[in-house]
């Protein structure tokens, strides 16, 4: 709910395409947002906001107001024509097999940013001309197995950003309906300086202004939204677009709009303030009566406004409408990042005052002020601040500070506390600060998922529960795993163990590098080889020195020996030169 | 015919001093009357107050306020652009062959000739450090380097860093330093390959199973008596002596080159250690006090106990940053090592205070060894620990921060406590 009221507004004004249509249920589902929240907490946010919107009125003072201007011919700048695109449709219907999103907390409130397992692929497909995409909220699943369904459609599965997903409960799964619209047949009316009033659907299509870079096109409100609009210049090449407004109002009027915002806003703020409402469900009521009066919800003048201005000068213009669309669609889960693991796990949340820590229901279990913003956690019950180290200690439900030099959170869940300097031996904890063994570790690494400890000039792959399994017969240990390979060496030799820490290709080669899909290069006798997983001999280079490795087009690997003279590709496959 | 030309003359003459007066009357920000950090705030303060337009961040911590401005100026050198940052500021002028050659002289002439520094480019600059402020000032040399090609594009840039004025007198030790005429600074240099030594000098173990080969020896000479240098070669594997392995060693004083005694190169192939000795007498224009007092402590029973509450106060004095303890604790050990360096650079004693204020800064704890064996120097005066399970004997530990310290200590007639001397 925070900021909402500012957030409603602002996206009213920037997009109140066809208003006089959709007012109505926008100003209703508004006003119903409050249900749930007490007067006070209104008063407070509408205070805090109302500041934030004036900034905002400010900076967009007369910067929305493109400026019309000549631009010389070489200066002109083109697209190409509007054509329906939808060779990507059905790929895009395939890409959510392996969508995750990341949940955090602040002030009781949610957020959620989607992404995808593979971190190379950081957005959805982006499909072409004439069709577009909306992603549907449809199910929540909450950790405490409750399930929601309804009033989440307008939660927004962004990509990039992290948007607000309601109050503070940990999400396991969210359901996401997929869906494609696409044209499959349009119409096309051009209008122009020449023939400035065209007729359709019985309605009027009007172009108001030409001038220089700017077209101001009206078109009845009866008429179906455009899909898209391109201008043309004398010579009929179509203009490349730098800005537009789409407006329910004329332009003049909505310069006005912000203003009278501010104002209303300002009344409600005074309102409050006065203690004028008893309660939500009077400021509720005093909205909805009030806030149809205002100006910008009444557009009266029967048509819609478009101002376009482009990188040329503008001849005429061509809207293209929808006449025959037709839409695609899938239903895909996307996980959490960092499920919870156990039900009585505790998750922090910033607060204004100090820090929150909510079990799986969002209910409050300890709360902790006075404390600096920006603790964080490490992992386990372990959070640290820029000066200091905690443990959460449940029962006394407290932070307390552990003086030590450094604590590491490995993923298997163990912790590693240095206790008074860089040199000094890692002892493993668990989550609850008790030390799991008296084991001290020179160096504790871990590579993929696995945690290797160095003591006593051993190698051991060490469990969650900290037992440990050694790795025999190796001094060192890589720092990639990639096809379940390790590399490994015993100093003078290399060869590949597991995850499971068994030696799988021996310890025999004179030189060997981190295997890459499948395959990597050794140097066993004279020459480099190039081997697979079970350390078969693909092929013999017949090479005695190899260069770093080059990266083909795709990033894959490319094997390059002899100063370049030999290549092989990422299959092991020659490169012609 | 003539009166019209003194009228000209006289018009000239109030045109041309009207526009002096006027320029002078613009310049009103003097960065150069700021003698301290806070005082460059009040101006900020002030150029906010005069100029609404520019909304000046006077307030914030890591504020930066970039002012473009008429009137700013640095001892009457106008500046085109200045940058304020809590920690420094940083002047533009507006090209070289205007203000930028200007306030060089305008420096030079305050603040002395200097040496330029090497830059990696075609500019010129020039560092002045004092106690109070450090000033960097640079020609962009924009058009190269040849005086000819200075042009239009060249331009000055001065940051000015002002430092904070510490009292306390372990960062005031080079005002008590004497220079004398000379300053013999003895050095042991070693020449052997991969060889570890033992360096005792007249019964103090400066270095012990160490691979540098050179010592300075000035820190342990106590007097301008005889001084008997005795150095213990052994293989780095402990094993034997290459076949080709050969000694030598020498002492000189580092400021004459002069040689003082030697042990020519010899041969130590096959053997597992060999020992040599140098007899030298020093001559330094002044010795320090050091642990010529101190009493024999080789037979103190409560020698373990001294040692840890020596530690207890150096740990209890930075953690609870009690700057006259700190003080106490380590004066006369800086004082002595800068009088016999003959340091009088403000920079040595002050890096030197803000190393510990960083570790008061950063630490949270500290803990000292309590398991460690005595090592007796200098007749049982002067003793050295070493930590038997610790890396030293303190340890301070911060959030991924910490700091180790070990001393050589001596107890001096009369007291019952523990000094810290090296």
């Amino acid at each position: 709910m925070k900021k909402l009221l500012f957030i409603y507004i602002t996206v009213v004004i920037c997009g109140c395409s066809n208003l006089s249509t959709k007012k109505s249920p926008e100003l209703n589902e508004f006003i119903t947002e409050f249900d749930d929240k007490p007067i006070e907490e209104i008063k407070e946010e509408v205070n805090k906001n109302i500041k934030q919107f004036e900034s905002f009125t400010k900076f967009f003072d007369g910067s929305f107001a493109n400026e019309i201007k000549k631009i010389g011919k070489e200066d002109e700048r083109y697209e190409s024509e509007f054509k329906i695109d939808t060779t990507g449709v059905s790929k895009s219907l395939l890409q959510f097999d392996n969508v995750i999103f990341s949940q955090e907390f602040e002030d009781y409130q949610s957020s959620l940013s989607f992404g995808f397992k593979n971190p190379e692929k950081r957005k959805p497909l982006e499909l072409g001309q004439g069709v577009s995409q909306t992603f549907v909220p449809k199910k929540i699943y909450y950790h405490n197995k409750e399930v929601k369904t309804d009033s989440i459609a307008n939660y927004e599965v962004d990509f990039i950003f992290s948007d607000n997903w309601g109050k503070a409960k940990i999400i396991d799964s969210v359901d996401v309906l997929f869906k494609v619209d696409y044209l499959k047949d349009y119409d096309v009316v051009e209008v122009s300086l020449e023939n400035p009033v065209v007729n359709y659907q019985g309605g009027e299509i009007r172009l108001v202004k030409a001038q220089d870079n700017y077209a101001y096109v009206t078109l009845s409100d009866t008429i179906v939204s455009v899909t898209e609009m391109q201008a043309y210049n004398m010579d009929g090449k179509i203009l490349d677009n730098s800005g537009s407004s789409n407006n329910g109002v004329a332009p003049d009027d909505s310069e006005d709009i912000f203003t009278e915002m501010l104002d209303y806003l300002k009344q409600i703020q005074k309102k409050l303030n006065n203690d004028d409402f008893k309660n939500t469900e009077e400021f509720q009521e005093y909205l909805r009566k009030n806030m149809k009066s205002l100006d910008f919800f009444h557009d009266n003048d029967g048509v819609f406004h478009k101002e376009y201005y482009y990188y040329g000068t503008v001849n005429s213009v061509k809207l293209y409408f929808a006449k025959e669309t037709d839409t695609r669609e899938t239903l895909f889960r996307a996980y959490n990042v960092k499920p919870f693991s156990n039900d009585d796990e505790l998750f922090e949340m910033n607060t204004e005052d100090g820090l929150v820590f909510l079990n799986n229901k969002g209910e409050t279990e300890i709360s902790i002020t006075g404390l600096d913003q920006g603790v964080a956690k490490i992992g386990g019950d372990f959070y640290e601040d820029n000066n200091y180290f905690y443990h959460l200690n449940r029962s006394k439900k407290s932070l307390d500070t552990l003086l030590v030099y450094d604590i590491m959170a490995f993923d298997n869940g163990l912790i590693g506390i240095q206790p008074e300097q860089k040199d000094d031996d890692i002892t493993l904890f668990n989550s609850d600060n008790e030390l799991i063994n008296d084991k001290k570790y020179w160096n504790v690494r871990e590579v993929g998922a696995i945690l290797f400890g160095y003591r006593n000039e051993k190698w051991y792959i060490i469990s969650a529960q900290g037992e440990e399994r050694l790795v025999s017969g190796v001094s060192r240990v890589g720092d990639k795993l990639s096809d379940d390979r390790i590399l490994v060496s015993n100093d003078s030799k290399y060869g590949f163990i597991n995850t499971r820490g068994a030696i799988v290709i021996p310890v025999i080669y004179d030189d060997a590098k981190d295997f890459e899909r499948g395959i990597t290069a050794v140097k066993l006798g004279e020459t480099y080889k190039l081997i697979d997983i079970r350390g078969k001999i693909l092929l013999d280079t017949e090479e005695d020195d190899i260069n770093f490795f080059g990266e083909d087009g795709d990033g894959n690997r490319i094997y390059k020996f002899g100063y370049g003279a030999k290549s092989y590709n990422y299959k092991g496959d020659l490169i012609e030169k | 015919m003539k009166t019209i030309y003194s009228l000209i003359i006289v018009l000239i003459v109030l045109l041309f001093s009207s526009c002096t007066n006027n320029k002078e009357l613009l310049l009103k920000y003097d960065f150069s009357k700021a003698n301290s950090q806070s005082e460059m705030d009040s101006l900020l303060v002030k150029i906010g107050k005069e100029n609404k337009d520019f909304d000046l961040d006077t307030v914030s911590f890591f504020r930066l306020n970039e002012i473009e401005i008429d009137g700013m100026h640095y001892d009457g050198v106008p500046v085109k652009k200045a940058l304020l940052s809590d920690s420094y500021t940083f002047l533009t002028t507006d090209t070289i062959n205007y203000y930028g050659k200007k306030l060089l002289e305008v420096i030079e002439a305050k603040k002395g000739l200097i040496n330029s520094e090497n830059t990696y480019n075609d500019d010129i600059q020039f560092i002045w450090k004092a106690e109070r402020e450090d000033l960097d000032f640079k020609l962009n040399l924009v058009n190269g380097k040849h005086l000819a090609a200075i042009g239009d594009k060249d331009f000055g840039e001065l940051k000015i860093t002002f430092k904070p004025i510490y009292d306390v007198p372990l960062a005031n030790i080079h005002k008590k330093i004497k220079v004398y005429d000379v300053k013999p600074t003895y050095v042991l240099n070693i020449r052997s390959y991969s060889n570890k030594y033992t360096v005792i000098l007249d019964d103090i173990v400066i270095a012990e199973n160490s691979k540098y080969t050179e010592h300075n020896l000035n820190r342990y000479i106590t007097d301008g008596e005889s001084s008997k240098l005795k150095i213990i070669v052994v293989p780095i594997d402990n094993s034997k002596f290459d076949k080709n392995g050969t000694f030598a060693a020498t002492i000189y004083d580092e400021t004459t080159k002069q040689t003082i005694a030697d042990v020519q190169r010899i041969s130590i192939a096959g053997k597992s250690s060999v020992e040599f000795t140098l007899d030298f007498t020093p001559k330094l224009p002044w010795y320090p006090k050091a642990w010529n007092n101190g009493v024999d402590l080789r037979k103190d029973e409560n020698l373990k106990q001294k040692v840890n509450t020596l530690y207890k106060r150096v740990g209890d004095a930075i953690l609870s940053k009690d700057e006259k303890a700190i003080n106490d604790l380590f004066y006369q050990k800086q004082f002595e090592k800068q009088q016999l360096d003959q340091d009088v650079d403000f920079e040595v004693a002050r890096t030197y205070w803000e190393s510990l204020k960083q570790i008061q800064n950063n630490s949270y704890k500290y803990t000292i060894e309590d398991t460690y064996s005595i090592e007796f120097n200098a007749n049982g005066r002067l003793i050295w620990t070493y930590p038997t399970n610790k890396t030293d004997m303190i340890i301070f530990t911060g959030k991924e921060f910490s700091k180790q310290m070990n001393f050589y200590l001596y107890q001096p007639e009369g007291s019952n406590e523990l000094k810290i001397i090296r």
